[in-house]
């Protein structure tokens, strides 16, 4: 897979977790789970501007960048179950992070840095979204 | 399973079969990052001393931990998760250096923890410098995850 190829299936990755996680927060309660939420919206935010630098990258690299799918399938989480809630998010979490450790596979030099600082951040919000410490997150 | 089936979201709208984002599987999708040598063919990777620094990092990290956790019972159970992860992420790279150079115990628990937290931000500062030299992208992508982990359970301090 190649350095542009690689970006691509991060930002693509992006696309789907936003539309995900977005989701997940729209089903969750601000007043029933203050923390979920606030991990969520924070996620949020994040995956975002992952994906407006993942565009970028792309458009540095030579490419187009891929668009967001009209829809994707959405988990079937139950509306104010944190358990549930956090379930999802965490897994889209996890599924970001290895994506983004193919990418440090693929890059170098400073685009190499920043997926690894990409690994480092989603390993780290995986545990705000009720994952625990594992030897190898991001892989 | 929920968590495989929001897993599969992104897989699948990254456009790439499971297997492909498996980094275990046998699919290249690892680029070698070494330069090309004079005659156009990559050059071979050799990361073997890049291991060995880290190999060595890990040693250190782990004496340190264990001889706290051996002294001081009232923060074992903080240094232990710590001393299992440095054993894990060895025996992914090979093994500890064996070495004859003992470390003591810190002189108090509160030590011991804050003797603990510079040596895992010191590793894990190590981790994220090799991954990103590493001449082997599967090896940059694995210390990474390392670092990764370190990270997580330094939340823990």
């Amino acid at each position: 897979m190649s350095y542009l190829d690689a970006l691509q299936t991060t930002l693509a990755a992006e696309h789907a977790a936003l539309f995900v996680v977005g989701y997940v927060g729209a089903q969750t309660s601000q007043s029933g789970a203050p923390r979920l939420y606030d991990a969520l919206r924070e996620s949020y935010t994040t995956h975002r501007d992952r994906r407006d630098q993942l565009v970028e990258l792309v458009g540095e690299a030579g490419g187009e960048p891929v668009a967001a799918a009209a829809s994707y399938d959405l988990p079937a989480v139950r509306p104010d179950e944190t358990a549930s809630l956090s379930a999802a998010a965490l897994a889209v979490e996890q599924a970001c992070g290895a994506t983004y450790g193919f990418l440090v596979a693929s890059a170098t030099g400073s685009q190499r840095t920043w997926a690894i600082d990409a690994v480092l951040d989603s390993a780290v919000r995986e545990l705000a979204l009720g994952g625990s410490p594992r030897a190898f997150p991001g892989r | 399973m929920l968590g495989a089936a929001v897993g599969a979201v992104v897989v699948a709208a990254a456009g790439c079969s499971a297997s492909s984002l498996d980094p275990t599987s046998d699919d290249p999708t690892i680029t070698p990052t070494s330069s090309p040598s004079a005659d156009g063919e990559p050059a071979a990777v050799d990361d073997t001393a890049l291991v060995g620094a880290v190999l060595a990092a890990l040693a250190v990290a782990h004496r340190s931990a264990r001889a706290d956790a051996r002294a001081h019972q009232e923060v074992a159970a903080t240094l232990r998760p710590f001393e299992r992860l440095h054993l894990v992420h060895a025996r992914e790279l090979g093994d500890l250096p064996r070495s004859t150079n003992g470390v003591g115990p810190s002189a108090s628990p509160a030590q011991a923890l804050a003797r603990l937290g510079r040596r895992e931000e010191r590793l894990q500062r190590t981790l994220v410098e090799a991954a990103t030299s590493a001449g082997s992208g599967a090896l940059a992508q694995t210390l990474a995850s390392m670092a990764g982990a370190v990270a997580q359970l330094r939340t823990t301090l």
